[in-house]
């Protein structure tokens, strides 16, 4: 168990830094689908296999291919990668350090449970059970949320896909 | 089966998926011949003189294409507990689902309407 | 301790081996098949019948060079072929062959499935980005297009078998056919999947992104040797896998009399396989204004459709 969390450790951080120090966008985008692997792996070993499973439906599937036609609708192959100017490392530095700040020291003083239950069978039932009876109303609303962002998404693309 | 079993078999067979294209490219460094040329090098190109920034720009749609896929994608996720749970939930589920998809049809349709799953 | 292990390994050499096989298999068995479809004999040199004309394919393809396109992306387009196998492969370890005959019956087995199968698209945008060619990249770019379109109906098919079965479990939801196949009750979901699934795997009619006439070879044109290979074998494991699935979910899986399930299963898959190859024989391919506004506009309703009238027949 400690050995698999390891191997996804390196997977997801090593996934994350390769975002952040890759020169090409693109590179970025497929760093990223790594951490987003990574962290489907944490949940598979948490118990959570609905949730691991959706992880990898979503974002490496879904979010990952939005991201990568983004960047290709924007950038073209010859155009010159990111420098790495003295500003940027600050800047980015900088931001990851008091995130980092942010959460350690907020995570010092919750306490988290050191034990996990054991892996639930009906897992997606149970998270079917839950979507219908305490959380109705946020579920709902999800379904507003989608619509909105939708539509919203939807307006911001044909403006921009008209004006170019 | 155990839940962490079931996982290992998942692992194991993600290391094996990996491990035979890496074997199969290792006999093909080993067996290959290897005689790179400037003509053999260029990226295929019918009857003209390859240029070196060899892409297109393309089409808006295909991002369009994509965030309607993200948002059904995701509504797709909400319906699989809704159908595991189905027969121990009952008429109220349905009918929270009913109007749940009903809203996100309301998206397509606008969709639809503002011709934008049309290939221009 | 050590007998869980041996079984472990025991199944992935096992379906290592299947899963090469049957990719080697289906080439043969698409090739033979057109050819009798066109009165022609198809590959008949090579082996019985050209059985042996894939395996030389692959000796071949080993053996040839590895070209890697000037300009190209060099890190991704070395890494496409991987990520097009690595989650085909994968997506085998949940298939069951049998009652029992299953490397990992996982809970979430035909979510697994869709959930790794969805990674590939990212090794087709990456070929076809790598690559430094306008084919390559047009190919690629369409591919993900199409398979990003139908991925919702094709996903929004199968909640009607879940829902039906109660379960994801792909051996739960075969048990739950055991008086009558979900293709009969669910006949509208079951089309919806077939089509789908072609268009999915990319496969004719809705060859696009392949379209040699006008996009060479589509993403994978400048790839050879080894690397063609793979994106090959990923292929046609995902042609098993759809056939696979399109058995399990709603032809009543292994259930058949007499036979032994492991028969029935492979006779099963390898009459929807057959459905497939008689598609392509049949149809000409479609533009991709047809492709993506029959996806969205008539599919995606239609597997609602499904869904509903599953729901509401659960009640009566």
């Amino acid at each position: 168990m400690p050995e698999a969390f390891g191997i996804l450790t390196l997977a997801t951080l090593g996934g994350a830094l390769g975002v952040v120090l890759a020169t090409d966008v693109v590179h970025s985008a497929y760093f990223l689908v790594l951490a987003f692997l990574g962290v489907a792996g944490y949940y598979f070993l948490l118990g959570g296999e609905f949730v691991g499973a959706v992880q990898i439906l979503i974002y490496a599937g879904a979010v990952a291919v939005l991201f990568l036609f983004a960047v290709m609708l924007t950038r073209r192959r010859a155009d010159p990668v990111w420098g790495r100017s003295p500003a940027r490392w600050l800047g980015v530095g900088g931001a990851a350090a008091l995130l980092a700040w942010l959460l350690l020291t907020h995570l010092e003083r919750h306490p988290w449970p050191t034990k996990l239950p054991p892996p639930a069978p009906h897992n997606t039932a149970l998270i079917g059970k839950a979507l219908f009876r305490p959380f109705v109303v946020p579920f709902e609303v999800v379904s507003v949320l989608l619509l909105a962002a939708l539509v919203g998404a939807l307006l911001l693309a044909r403006k921009e896909g008209g004006a170019s | 089966m155990p839940y962490f079993l079931g996982y290992t078999y998942v692992a194991v067979f993600l290391l094996f998926g990996i491990l035979i294209p890496v074997g199969a490219l290792l006999a093909n460094r080993l067996l290959a011949p290897r005689h790179p040329d400037p003509e053999k090098l260029q990226a295929y190109e019918c009857g003209l003189a390859t240029p070196s920034d060899n892409t297109l720009p393309y089409n808006v749609r295909y991002y369009i294409f994509a965030l309607l896929f993200v948002v059904f994608d995701v509504e797709t996720i909400f319906l699989y507990p809704w159908a595991v749970a189905f027969n121990r939930l009952g008429l109220f589920a349905f009918v929270e689902m009913i109007v749940f998809i009903g809203i996100l049809v309301v998206g397509l349709v606008y969709a639809w309407k503002k011709r934008l799953l049309e290939w221009l | 301790m050590g007998q869980p292990y041996l079984r472990l390994a025991a199944a992935a050499l096992i379906l290592a081996a299947f899963v090469l096989g049957t990719a080697a298999f289906l080439v043969w068995f698409e090739r033979k098949l057109l050819g009798r479809m066109q009165v022609r004999p198809g590959p008949n040199r090579v082996g019985p019948g050209g059985l042996l004309q894939p395996v030389a394919d692959i000796l071949k393809l080993t053996v040839k060079e590895d070209i890697l396109p000037e300009h190209a992306d060099r890190p991704l387009f070395r890494l496409a072929p991987l990520m097009a196998f690595v989650p085909a492969f994968a997506a085998f370890v949940v298939l069951p062959f049998g009652p029992g005959l299953v490397s990992a019956d996982l809970n979430i087995g035909l979510l697994w499935i869709l959930a790794v199968s969805t990674v590939s698209v990212l090794a087709l945008i990456a070929a076809g980005w790598a690559s430094n060619s306008k084919y390559a990249l047009l190919g690629g770019m369409r591919a993900a297009a199409q398979m990003i379109s139908y991925e919702v109906p094709l996903v929004l098919s199968l909640i009607g078998v879940v829902l039906a079965a109660g379960s994801l479990r792909l051996g739960r939801i075969v048990a739950a056919q055991a008086h009558l196949w979900f293709a009969v009750p669910q006949v509208l979901g079951f089309i919806v999947y077939l089509i789908a699934a072609t268009a999915e795997s990319n496969r004719s009619p809705f060859d696009l992104p392949e379209g040699e006439s006008e996009l060479v070879a589509g993403f994978h044109t400048e790839y050879s040797g080894v690397r063609f290979a793979f994106f090959f074998l990923a292929e046609y494991s995902y042609v098993f896998l759809a056939a696979a699935i399109a058995t399990l979910a709603f032809l009543g899986g292994w259930s058949g009399p007499f036979l032994p399930p492991v028969v029935w299963f492979l006779v099963k898959t390898y009459a929807v396989i057959f459905f497939i190859i008689w598609l392509r024989a049949t149809l000409p391919r479609i533009r991709i204004d047809q492709l993506l506004s029959f996806g969205w506009k008539v599919l995606l309703p239609l597997s609602l459709v499904n869904i509903f009238l599953v729901g509401l027949f659960r009640f009566i």
